[in-house]
């Protein structure tokens, strides 16, 4: 895989759905998904924090990944599932997603860098710091999926 | 030289831990060895040299000169002391001990080492090797010897060293490493390398032989040669498997062959070229005397590995999973075969173990801050000019890494204090008959699942008036309420922020903390502190520690479906109220809702509230929420059976209702910090895993009072506020005598309350007594005195021993129900009797009101007839003002007052009596001291200041007990001076002063 250019190179993205929406993250940011749904919710966090879960003796901090993208919440259900991810994307850090898919072998040149179209836009809105969360969409068996960046997260917890 | 960076990094962190290790050690030696008999120090001399020793090797191989040379000098100073050259007395441990602080002070930055000046200590000690070495030593050390190999490598020695070492062992070698070359070999470090040669014998003298000028400056692959001469029992046959050289890099030097090399220096004289024969004669003769503790030292670093914190958390955590896992594992097992039901039962006993030996990881033996304290007292013993003596007992009790680190300071504090201030000059020791050598005694022990800590200290102790003074000069407490403290509770006022007795700030202990610090320091690690002191004799103050603060214990109290853990720390009691008590308990002040508990006030916070609104209460929100809760009395008929649960928590001074849905239990937890993401939220301290698997959250008590916006009174409104309650309550003892009445006296009357043995009260004639402290008491019974029922026979009974009383007596109490308030008006009318005050209702109950003065004098005429005699009433009746503005005194006193028959006019303070008396005329005045808008000082002298009012006989009545505050009171213009609320003394003044009358010698005092 080292030698082949860049245009060919293939990422792995691990993929879930949102309300019938396709989203995905590297594979290589994930840690482990899991079925955990023993929420103990955090009062006074942003609403986007489903609460803190305990995973094998360690706490960790999971985030509605529907009220951070702009939807209303739904009650876990058996399909509900968390993604967590490595240490480096943050501390003990997981989202609840509805419903987990396949692991996609992806090629590069087919995902477009979502902030590439934002370039030479207005001063950052509100809005244009979210779509910070999506890194790239790319066309997967005529579905759209939205590549989430795990690593902005935290940093748009406050306005979500 | 030839490290790469990295492998520098790595052997500088070894060599600065184990550098530091042995300093350590060296210390307790050298102050162990002053104290120690002849027979004793040359071991620990012996041990002290080999850690020195140790450094000096270390620190030369390191690359670090100025460590290498003065321990050089250290070490020869110690070279002297061992040949008995000089002896191990108190000027030569000092300027030993300078060097180990110096040693320490240049490894704190070994990065500037070399630009610290150490010359100061460096003279110092060679002044000692200057004068005081023995001509043959000073001979020998000014020898050198070179000792040489075939490839010419040459170390040079001098002969005092090489005398000292070589009697202990039989054989010399000198070694050749090539460290490059060794380290990618064996895969072990230098220092492994040095140590696993010190397990066998001592390392004399050591050189690295490179280009380079030092270790930190470049990282070529030239071969590192190290030379080593080691001296060693080790056979010559075995020497190369325990070195780790091949043949031709050992050359055995023959112990006999030394020569001095003459003043030149050149290597010329090269002893012996070749490798020898084992030659077992040389070897026997140097046995001389072998110093039994040579290795175990050495050892001792084999058996111990550093790990990092952060692994030993994550290993309890796992352990803590494990628990859970197991937990599930037992309830299937439950209903499954014995066999696995057998697994099971094994499978918890390990789990159990497990957990406890990983909690073991993180515990420390307190001898590592207790090392420390001997030097501080031998260094502030020498400064003070006082002989001090320290002796720590229990130093392998463990305690929690973090636990001891916090302790460390508090303890040294402590142990300041004990020498700045508690133990006294030799003179006033001798004087007092105690020992010249003042006593400080460090002890701890494990008590009740905790670490206790002891510090005592046979000096002058704490004088508690002297406490008091200081409280009420710093304006931290007023008399009144000192008045109400014991003994210990007097003591405890030094831990009070901005406390210090002593009023110069010396360099001892003072510098600007005092106790107080201590006491936030242990309380921020859930401990407690005590002190007790016998004035003139001792002063012990009393550590309590937990042993570990990864496990807390908490209650877990809910809100709806939601654990929450409140730490015991904040915890002082749990409320339930029941039905009606529950809508009617909580009332409501302004926007806030409070609950009456006993005499306190507390602001009333809803967990449930709290949780559900993220932004800090305002007073709109405060009102809402009251708002919401509160109902009308009316509206309690249908709401059925209901109860209410609330915890009463503290932090700090500050106390208040936390109501929760339900209190579920203690248990112990581990604490693990908020996500970094939510620290910004105040109201929580942490989370952790309960025992089914569910996160909880634990909360932050001081962080939920903020949210919540009480408002919290300063000490002052508090006061104010108690006083201001004093208007309109008392607090008073409920108990009972016989089946039917209930009794009340107030509490600022009563002594102490004793619980006695029925079986040991005697009849002496017609009166009972019973022996409390060796004294004779008598026992007031109150069916024999009053027309109420009999008293009931308890195995335990109780005995109420009232204040004030000249002579020991009791009111017999066969149950205690409870501490109540009540109201100050009693009423007088539908039930009275002679020794009552009067009846009130409490608790729905008519509860009699005791005058136990007046009961005393029914019971015992006789104590009273001679205080009537000697000072009668007037047979007129006399006209006295009261002024006092407390209610229940002013009540209280002026019932005394009324008994003989006074005619009483009340004021409530100096302004009020003085516009009462612009009107009226009085005999006599009678009043309090401290006073709210004008106090008695200021009142007797404005009434002084009138002629009409120059000779009226004045008295001052107050609960300030000291030669200062009567001197006071006298300048006023007041005659005479009573301790509240001692009634006989009262009335013989009044009595006095009335039948004197004011001396016309003195008219009109100012």
């Amino acid at each position: 895989m080292k030698n082949t250019p860049e245009s060919d190179r293939k990422r792995q993205i691990c993929t879930f759905k949102i309300e019938d929406r396709l989203f995905g993250v590297d594979i290589l940011d994930v840690k482990e998904i899991n079925r955990e749904t023993q929420f103990t919710p955090i009062f006074h966090a942003p609403r986007a924090v489903k609460g803190y879960v305990n995973i094998r003796g360690r706490i960790h901090l999971i985030l509605d990944l529907r009220l951070m993208i702009g939807l209303d919440p739904k009650p876990v259900d058996s399909n509900s599932r968390l993604v967590l991810f490595k240490q480096r994307v943050g501390e003990n850090l997981g989202v609840l997603v509805d419903c987990i898919g396949d692991v996609e072998e992806v090629d590069e040149r087919r995902i477009e860098d979502r902030r590439r179209e934002d370039r030479g836009d207005p001063p950052e809105t509100a809005d244009r710091r979210k779509a910070d969360l999506g890194s790239g969409v790319c066309k997967l068996d005529g579905a759209l999926m939205v590549i989430l960046n795990p690593n902005h997260l935290l940093a748009n917890l406050d306005i979500a | 030289m030839g490290l790469n960076p990295e492998l520098h990094n790595e052997l500088l962190d070894e060599f600065l831990v184990e550098t530091g290790e042995h300093l350590d050690k060296v210390e307790s030696r050298l102050l162990e060895l002053e104290k120690s008999p002849n027979e004793k120090r040359l071991e620990l001399i012996a041990e002290v040299f080999r850690s020195i020793h140790s450094i000096k090797g270390a620190s030369g191989f390191m690359g670090y000169g100025k460590i290498n040379g003065l321990a050089h000098v250290m070490e020869t100073v110690l070279q002297m002391m061992r040949a008995g050259d000089i002896s191990p007395e108190y000027s030569y441990i000092d300027v030993l001990l300078s060097g180990v602080d110096t040693l320490k002070g240049l490894l704190d930055d070994p990065e500037s080492v070399e630009d610290v000046d150490t010359s100061h200590i460096h003279t110092r000690l060679a002044d000692i090797i200057e004068g005081k070495s023995s001509p043959r030593s000073k001979k020998q050390m000014e020898t050198r010897i070179a000792v040489s190999n075939s490839d010419g490598d040459t170390l040079h020695v001098n002969e005092f060293t090489l005398n000292q070492t070589l009697p202990n062992y039989d054989y010399l070698y000198l070694l050749k490493y090539d460290l490059h070359e060794y380290q990618s070999k064996s895969g072990t470090t230098p220092v492994s390398l040095v140590r696993n040669l010190l397990r066998r014998g001592a390392v004399v003298e050591t050189r690295i032989e490179t280009g380079a000028a030092g270790l930190k400056d470049d990282p070529a692959s030239v071969p590192l040669i190290y030379l080593i001469l080691y001296a060693s029992n080790v056979k010559p046959e075995d020497i190369e498997s325990q070195s780790g050289l091949k043949g031709d890099r050992i050359t055995r030097i023959e112990k006999s062959s030394f020569a001095p090399v003459p003043e030149s220096r050149s290597p010329g004289d090269l002893l012996d070229k070749k490798p020898s024969d084992p030659c077992p004669e040389a070897g026997a003769a140097g046995k001389i005397n072998r110093d039994p503790a040579t290795h175990p030292d050495h050892s001792e670093h084999g058996e111990t590995v550093r790990v990092k914190v952060d692994i030993l958390d994550r290993l309890m955590e796992l352990a803590g999973e494990l628990v859970l896992v197991r937990n599930q594992q037992m309830t299937i097992a439950e209903n499954a075969s014995s066999a696995s039901r057998g697994v099971s039962q094994r499978l918890d006993i390990v789990t159990t173990e497990l957990q406890e030996t990983i909690m073991r990881t993180r515990m420390q033996p307190l001898g590592n801050i207790f090392a420390k304290l001997p030097r501080i007292v031998r260094d502030l013993s020498g400064k003070l000019n006082k002989p001090i003596e320290i002796t720590i007992s229990g130093s392998d009790v463990e305690l929690d890494r973090t636990i001891l680190e916090t302790l460390t300071d508090p303890l040294i504090h402590l142990i300041r204090n004990c020498c700045g201030h508690g133990i006294e000059e030799p003179q006033i020791r001798n004087a007092a008959g105690k020992p010249e050598t003042g006593s400080v005694a460090v002890e701890a022990y494990h008590e009740a699942g905790q670490i206790n800590i002891r510090i005592r200290d046979d000096g002058g102790g704490i004088d508690p008036s002297a406490v008091k003074q200081a409280a009420v000069e710093r304006g931290l407490k007023t008399h009144e309420e000192l008045s109400a403290m014991d003994h210990k509770d007097i003591l405890s006022l030094v831990f009070l922020p901005g406390f210090s007795t002593v009023e110069s700030v010396n360099a001892v202990s003072g510098r600007g903390v005092g106790m107080d610090v201590v006491k936030s320091a242990m309380d921020s690690l859930g401990g407690s502190v005590d002190i007790d002191s016998a004035p003139g004799r001792q002063t012990v103050i009393h550590l309590r520690l937990p042993l570990t603060l990864a496990i807390v214990p908490c209650l877990i109290v809910t809100v709806g479906e939601h654990k929450y853990a409140i730490p015991q720390v904040n915890l002082v009691e749990l409320v339930c109220l029941y039905d009606e008590d529950a809508y009617a308990g909580i009332e409501k002040a302004e926007d806030q809702e409070v609950f009456r508990l006993r005499d306190r006030l507390l602001p009333m916070v809803r967990l449930s509230e709290i949780l559900n609104r993220p932004r800090p209460f305002t007073k709109q929100t405060k009102r809402e929420i009251t708002d919401s809760y509160y109902k009308s009395p009316g509206e309690f008929q249908d709401q059925g059976s209901i109860s209410l649960h609330f915890a009463v928590v503290k932090f700090g001074l500050q106390r208040y209702g936390l109501i929760v849905d339900s209190v579920q239990g203690a248990e112990e937890i581990v604490v693990k910090p908020m996500h970094s993401a939510m620290k910004s939220l105040g109201i929580y301290s942490g989370a952790t895993v309960m025992g089914d698997g569910r996160v909880a959250m634990i909360l932050d008590i001081e962080g939920v009072a903020r949210h919540a916006g009480i408002m919290f009174r300063t000490l002052q409104e508090q006061q104010e506020d108690r006083t201001g309650r004093r208007d309109d309550h008392q607090t008073v003892l409920l108990f009972k005598s016989g089946p039917q009445e209930q009794f009340a006296v107030t509490l600022p009357l009563i002594r102490r309350i004793e619980r006695i043995q029925a079986s040991r009260i005697e009849k002496i004639g017609d009166k009972t007594c019973i022996t409390i402290d060796g004294v004779t008491t008598l026992i007031l019974v109150m069916d024999e005195v009053m027309n109420v029922s009999g008293y009931e026979p308890v195995e335990e009974p109780f005995l109420l021993l009232p204040k004030h009383m000249k002579r020991p007596f009791g009111v017999l109490i066969s149950a205690i129900i409870d501490i109540a308030d009540a109201p100050l008006s009693l009423n007088t009318d539908s039930y009275m009797a002679d020794g009552l005050m009067g009846t009130a209702i409490i608790r729905n109950k008519t509860t009699l009101f005791l005058d136990v003065f007046r009961l005393i004098e029914l019971a015992e005429p006789e104590w009273f007839s001679e205080r009537r005699k000697l000072a009668p009433p007037p047979d007129i009746m006399k006209k006295i003002l009261l002024v006092e503005d407390a209610s229940f005194f002013r009540r209280l006193v002026s019932g005394y007052l009324e008994s003989d028959h006074y005619e009483v006019t009340t004021a409530e303070n100096g302004k009020q009596a003085l516009d009462i008396m612009n009107n009226a005329e009085f005999d006599l005045i009678v009043s309090d001291l401290e006073m709210p808008v004008m106090n008695g000082w200021r009142f007797m002298e404005a009434a002084r200041s009138e002629s009409k009012w120059a000779d009226t006989p004045a008295v001052a009545l107050t609960a300030l007990d000291s030669e200062a505050d009567k001197s006071a009171a006298v300048e006023a213009g007041f005659d005479a001076y009573v301790i509240k609320i001692d009634r006989e003394e009262l009335l013989t003044v009044i009595s006095n002063l009335l039948r004197k009358k004011r001396k016309p010698a003195n008219p009109g005092k100012r």
